[in-house]
């Protein structure tokens, strides 16, 4: 007859002796403390476990102080990065990033000149203007609101042979015809 | 008992210094920040590791742990410590991580099959000792079914039973990091404990 004392311990049993649910595990059954063979079960189930949580304590111990300097850096880097668009509402400035504009500006080197040859232009027209405005007698602030170009002969020439060599460009370059109105090409 | 006295004094007084660094953090001064990063970054990484078994991953999901605590400061209330906060965002990254992935990685997957414990395993560290080649074969093969009845787990189950049996953390501080009652907790510990039991029973 099989009692409770010469009766194996059942597999649940012998994992809830490792693997105890409660905080504390229960009672030892008078068995295992006679029975060899439920004492290694249990002894090689233990191992294993403990063998696994070490080698798991062991790798995170190992890991040099480099490591932890880095992680810190890295997660001290991205809070950076998210309390800065905070800063730079108070301050009012940098509403975009410089580099991001650069890069698109520079990606496409059809863009970059035809940007320069655009940039170029409107120089001159501002200068047009301003240099018309300027010179007649009268009232200093009414440069916009004179179309003098010609009251400033020797500036206009300047700025229409800039504006006529930026044409040229445009105009040798195949690449840049698209870029001309229609009535240039 | 004055031992378990003065480790609840030092337990409450960690708490209040921690909730005015946070308070200091959320006026401004957010280099304070790092104390926290520095305090906990090994016991999250730890415990991620536990989880995933993969250091790049529980690497990167520790930074995010950090930095989705130093997000949602504003909203930490000071109740728990800020370890049991910083641990319920891991286990739920953990989750999420886990759930995105499924399909494609698991326990055994990530330690190696057949007589390998995985590429990440220092040899100092391998069960297989030299004490004996059948011991040493049993414990590997114990110790891969182990992680082979983890994965079959749901991510809340694992990290119920690695908090237990990993961390040892109490059943109270596996609630106060999950948001499970006692019940609960208890029931994921013991299916835990039956899935472990399948995996293992034809090595009795």
């Amino acid at each position: 007859m099989k009692t409770e004392e010469n009766r194996h311990l059942t597999p649940d049993e012998v994992v809830e002796r490792v693997f105890p649910a409660d905080e504390k595990p229960g009672a030892v059954p008078s068995h295992l403390a006679a029975c060899a063979s439920c004492q290694a079960k249990v002894a090689r189930l233990r191992e294993a476990w403990l063998l696994d949580r070490g080698a798991v304590d062991g790798i995170v111990e190992a890991l040099p102080e480099t490591f932890w300097e880095g992680q810190r850096a890295a997660v001290l880097r991205t809070i950076e990065g998210v309390s800065a668009p905070e800063r730079s509402r108070t301050s009012g400035i940098r509403p975009f990033s410089a580099a991001v504009r650069t890069n698109r500006l520079f990606r496409h080197p059809l863009l970059a000149v035809s940007s320069l040859a655009a940039a170029l232009a409107l120089v001159a027209v501002v200068s047009v203007l301003r240099f018309g405005g300027t010179e007649p007698a009268g009232k200093g602030s009414s440069a916009m609101a004179t179309p003098a170009v010609s009251a400033a002969p020797s500036g206009d020439q300047a700025d229409e042979e800039l504006l006529l060599s930026i044409d040229r460009i445009l105009l040798e370059e195949p690449a840049y015809t698209s870029l001309l109105p229609d009535e240039t090409t | 008992m004055p031992v378990e006295i003065s480790g609840e004094d030092a337990r409450l007084e960690r708490q209040e210094f921690e909730r005015s660094e946070i308070a200091k953090i959320l006026a401004g001064e957010t280099d304070r920040f790092e104390y926290f990063v520095r305090t906990y970054q090994k016991r999250i990484f730890r415990l991620a590791y536990t989880l995933l078994r993969d250091p790049a991953e529980a690497d990167g999901l520790t930074q995010d742990v950090f930095v989705k605590a130093y997000r949602g400061l504003a909203d930490f209330k000071g109740d728990a410590a800020f370890e049991t906060w910083a641990t319920r965002i891991a286990i739920n990254a953990v989750r999420d991580l886990v759930r995105r992935k499924k399909p494609v990685v698991s326990f055994g997957d990530l330690r190696g099959d057949g007589e390998e414990d995985g590429p990440e395993l220092p040899a100092r560290f391998d069960p297989a000792d030299g004490t004996s080649p059948e011991r040493d074969l049993m414990a590997r093969e114990i110790r891969r079914r182990i992680a082979d009845a983890l994965v079959t787990l749901s991510p809340r189950q694992r990290a119920v039973f690695v908090m237990k049996h990993y961390e040892e953390r109490s059943i109270a501080e596996i609630g106060a990091a999950t948001g499970l009652d006692e019940g609960t907790i208890k029931s994921h510990l013991f299916r835990a404990a039956r899935k472990l039991r399948e995996r293992l029973e034809d090595l009795r």
